[in-house]
């Protein structure tokens, strides 16, 4: 028995059938609640949920010989059960590239800056975070984990107090921790296509993060000016 | 004798001829320090990138300079005025010869004759 029959014969037996429908259910059941609650570990229930009908259809091929009808059959065979066990090493390792590595080799690229006046708003809005800097012209500022990086062309087209709305803006994200949200989201698109059609809750933590600058400056025209600057 | 930075023009962009005709005098200069020396009434963001676009064709350098609690780059030219124009001679000349060769070469010896 090759893959195309393993897969009719998996197809078409009730009780298994009835196993996918109900995981992939459960799945979209997982993707709606995030989209609702904004859960990260939603995503990842809706990843397992979705990724589970495959690892149980893997587990129903059989490759031994006396199964299959020749030796291109029981290649392809094997050759689909070596696929789909490889997607927990391949999605582990995207995870760690990811997640774990990244922020490392962006500190490599950016140097640790330490400014006086960014203590004082780690202080003032008590956020934990490191600052490094980037050197390009480029006016770029993005949050890694609990690092934010800044490039020099920043400091270089906006005010102080500009400047100070952009690092509010960024230190949201660590609180938030929108990076991992960011990421998860990615990760998980990546694996699923029915994530494909969610749209992304981006859009919401950028105004969530504008919003938490203008109440601590109690104004909005530095988030705005910045903004028309960058 | 008016200086002509509008002979750069083929090289350089209007803007880029205007910052370097800034920078070469003053040696070393912070990007708001170009803007309000420049003449023309370009945006600061436009200085920017232009001090960025010079430092990527290795015209100009530039460092990170730390103070009042911020940093900024600090600009300044890699070559003074005639070093660069005997580059761009060089260049161009080095180009013509890539590219037409012996023509080129013996173009240049019949006009060195001449003069």
């Amino acid at each position: 028995m090759g893959i195309f029959e393993s897969a009719i014969t998996f197809a078409t037996d009730p009780a298994k059938m009835l196993v996918v429908v109900v995981s992939m259910l459960l799945g979209m059941a997982a993707l709606l609640a995030w989209k609702k609650y904004n859960k990260t570990w939603l995503l990842y229930t809706h990843l397992l949920f979705v990724l589970s009908p495959l690892f149980y259809f893997a587990l129903s091929i059989n490759c031994s010989m006396s199964m299959v009808n020749g030796l291109l059959s029981w290649c392809t065979a094997l050759l689909a059960k070596f696929v789909i066990y490889g997607v927990p090493p391949l999605m582990a390792g995207i995870f760690i590239a990811g997640y774990a590595l990244l922020p490392h080799a962006y500190k490599r690229l950016a140097k640790p800056l330490s400014l006086k006046s960014f203590k004082e708003l780690c202080n003032i809005t008590n956020i934990k975070a490191d600052l490094f800097l980037i050197d390009k012209a480029k006016p770029v500022a993005f949050t890694l984990r609990n690092k934010i990086f800044i490039s020099v062309g920043m400091f270089e087209l906006l005010s102080k107090k500009e400047l100070e709305a952009v690092l509010l803006h960024e230190l949201y994200h660590v609180k938030s921790r929108a990076s991992w949200g960011k990421f998860s989201s990615s990760f998980v698109r990546l694996f699923s296509p029915i994530a494909w059609f969610s749209a992304c809750s981006v859009e919401k933590e950028e105004h969530s993060a504008d919003a938490f600058a203008v109440r601590m400056q109690k104004t909005s025209s530095y988030v705005k000016s910045a903004k028309l600057k960058v | 004798m008016k200086e002509k930075v509008a002979d750069f023009n083929s090289l350089l962009s209007p803007l880029e001829g205007d910052v370097l005709k800034v920078l070469w005098p003053d040696k070393q200069l912070r990007v708001r320090e170009i803007h309000q020396k420049l003449k023309s009434k370009a945006a600061l963001s436009s200085v920017a990138v232009i001090c960025d676009r010079l430092h990527d064709q290795g015209i100009v350098a530039r460092k990170i300079e730390t103070a009042r609690g911020g940093v900024r780059y600090v600009y300044y030219p890699t070559q003074d005025k005639s070093a660069f124009e005997k580059t761009v001679v060089e260049q161009t000349v080095n180009k013509l010869i890539e590219t037409f060769g012996s023509n080129a070469v013996s173009y240049f010896n019949d006009r060195f004759k001449k003069r």
